[in-house]
C-alpha cells in the first residue's frame, strides 16, 4: 500500500513538474492551448477518475462479502 | 443466448459511449471567423479587410473558390478575395456602396464566407458598418446581390464552430449525458420508492436506495465536469447561473437522502422514511434542473435563460448525431451501474436478514 502510495504520488509530481515547465515555456496555460482541446481531455479524466472511485468503493464491498464467506 | 439475454442493453450501452468518445474527440470542429480588422469600416468608400479563421484551409484553395459577402441590415454586398495570406487568413476586397438612409448611421454587418471545401459560414455582427447617405447610390444598388450563397455544404463531417467555445463543444457529448443519466437513474430511483411504499417490499428499498446512489455519481460527475469546463470558458468555475445553483441543491437533496437514511437504526423506520423523502425529492429535483433555469432571466447555459441551446448552431445536425447516442450510451451505463451496486447491495442485505 506505502509502495503503491509512493508511485502514484511519484506519477503525479512528475506529471505536474512538466506541466508546469511547458507552461513557462508557452506562458499560457496549457488548457488555453491548441483551441482549449486539453479542457476535453480533462473532463473526460474526470469522468474516469469518478467511475474508477466508484469501482473502488463497489470492489470494497464484494471484498467485504468475500472476507465474511470464508469465515463461514 | 442466455449471456445475449442479461448483457445486451449493457453492451449496447458501453459501445454507445465508447463511439460517443471516438466521435466525440476525433471529429473535427468546423470552420469559423476568429477576427476580422478592421471592424469599423465606411460603406461610402470602399474597404480592404483581413480575415481570421479557425480550423479553415483556404490554403488547399484558389481565389475563385472562395467567395465573400458583406451582409447588413437584409442587403447582400459582394466582395473579392484579393489575397489568400495562409491556412488561416484572407484578405478581401470590398467595393463602396450606400444604403439610402436619412441619417448617418452605425449598423452592425455579418460577414458571410463560402468555399467548395467548408461550405458556408459567417462572422456574425462581427463588424460595424457606418453609412452616409450618397446620392450616387440610387434605389437600384439596393437590391441583394446578383451572385447569392449557394448555401454550399461542408465537404466533411464536423461540429460547429463558437467563439470562446473552440474545440470544447466538444464536451456536450461528455458533460451534458451525465444530467440525463442522472435523471433517469433517480427516476428509477423514484419508481422503486413508490413501488415500497405500495408494497413493502425491502427489496424495493434497497433498489430504490442503489439507483439514488448512481444518480448520486453522475451528478457529482455532472458538476466537476461542468467546474472544470466552465473555468476555461467562462472565467470561473462557479458563476451565479440558476442551472448551476439548481444542481447543487439538487445533489445536496441526495447527499441528504443518504445521510438521512446513514442516521436512523430502525430498518422498518429507514425504508418507510427514505421513500416518503425520496417521492418529494424527485419533482423538486426536475423543478430546480429543468423548470427553474428554463424560466430564469439569464442564464450562461445554453438552452436556459435568455441564451439559446445548441441547436441553433448545429445546423446540419453533426453534433446531434454524436449526442443522442452520447445520451442513450450513458443512460445504460448507469442504469448497469445502478443494477450492480442494487445486486450487491441485495446480497449483503440477505446475509444479514438470514444470520
Amino acid at each position: 500500500m506505502e509502495r503503491l502510495t509512493k508511485f502514484i504520488c511519484t506519477l503525479l509530481l512528475t506529471g505536474w513538474s512538466l506541466v508546469s515547465f511547458a507552461a513557462v515555456e508557452e506562458s499560457r496555460d496549457l488548457f488555453f492551448r491548441s483551441g482549449k482541446y486539453f479542457v476535453v481531455v480533462g473532463v473526460l479524466v474526470i469522468l474516469f477518475i469518478a467511475l474508477f472511485a466508484y469501482l473502488y468503493r463497489l470492489d470494497r464491498k464484494v471484498s467485504e462479502l468475500e472476507k465474511e464467506s470464508n469465515e463461514e | 443466448m442466455k449471456w445475449v439475454k442479461s448483457y445486451w442493453w449493457k453492451l449496447l450501452g458501453v459501445s454507445l459511449v465508447l463511439f460517443s468518445i471516438y466521435a466525440g474527440t476525433s471529429t473535427k470542429v468546423g470552420p469559423g471567423i476568429v477576427r476580422i480588422t478592421p471592424d469599423h469600416v465606411e460603406s461610402t468608400s470602399g474597404f480592404t479587410l483581413t480575415v481570421e479563421g479557425y480550423n479553415t484551409s483556404f490554403d488547399q484553395l484558389t481565389e475563385k473558390d472562395i467567395r465573400v459577402w458583406v451582409k447588413s441590415m437584409n442587403r447582400l454586398v459582394d466582395g473579392t478575395v484579393t489575397e489568400i495570406i495562409d491556412a488561416n487568413h484572407l484578405r478581401l476586397d470590398f467595393p463602396a456602396f450606400g444604403i439610402a438612409t436619412n441619417d448617418t448611421l452605425l449598423r452592425s454587418a455579418s460577414l458571410i464566407v463560402e468555399d467548395q471545401k467548408h461550405g458556408l459560414f459567417l462572422g456574425s455582427e462581427m463588424l460595424r458598418l457606418r453609412i452616409t447617405p450618397d446620392a450616387r447610390f440610387t434605389s437600384d444598388s439596393l437590391e441583394h446581390s446578383n451572385n447569392p450563397p449557394e448555401k454550399l455544404e461542408q465537404s466533411y463531417f464536423s461540429f460547429p464552430y463558437r467563439f470562446v467555445l473552440y474545440e470544447t463543444i466538444r464536451n456536450l457529448n461528455f458533460h451534458v449525458p451525465m444530467w440525463f443519466t442522472m435523471m433517469t437513474l433517480l427516476l428509477i430511483s423514484f419508481i422503486f420508492s413508490i413501488r415500497y411504499l405500495n408494497s413493502n417490499n425491502a427489496a424495493f428499498d434497497i433498489w430504490a436506495n442503489a439507483f439514488a446512489k448512481a444518480g448520486l455519481l453522475f451528478g457529482l460527475m455532472g458538476i466537476f465536469t461542468g467546474m472544470f469546463w466552465a473555468n476555461y470558458t467562462w472565467g470561473t468555475p462557479w458563476t451565479k447561473d440558476p442551472k448551476l445553483n439548481g444542481a447543487a441543491v439538487a445533489v445536496l437533496m441526495y447527499i441528504a437522502y443518504q445521510i438521512l437514511r446513514g442516521s436512523i437504526d430502525d430498518e422498518d423506520k429507514v425504508a418507510r422514511i427514505s421513500a416518503v423523502y425520496n417521492i418529494f425529492a424527485y419533482p423538486i429535483f426536475i423543478v430546480l434542473i429543468m423548470v427553474l433555469p428554463r424560466i430564469a432571466d439569464f442564464s450562461l447555459h445554453p438552452g436556459a435563460g435568455d441564451s439559446v441551446g445548441f441547436s441553433n448552431y448545429d445546423l446540419n445536425n453533426h453534433l446531434r448525431k454524436v449526442f443522442y447516442p452520447a445520451v442513450l450510451g450513458w443512460i445504460l451505463t448507469g442504469s448497469w451501474i445502478g443494477q450492480l451496486t442494487g445486486r450487491l447491495d441485495l446480497i449483503t442485505k440477505e446475509r444479514e436478514w438470514n444470520d
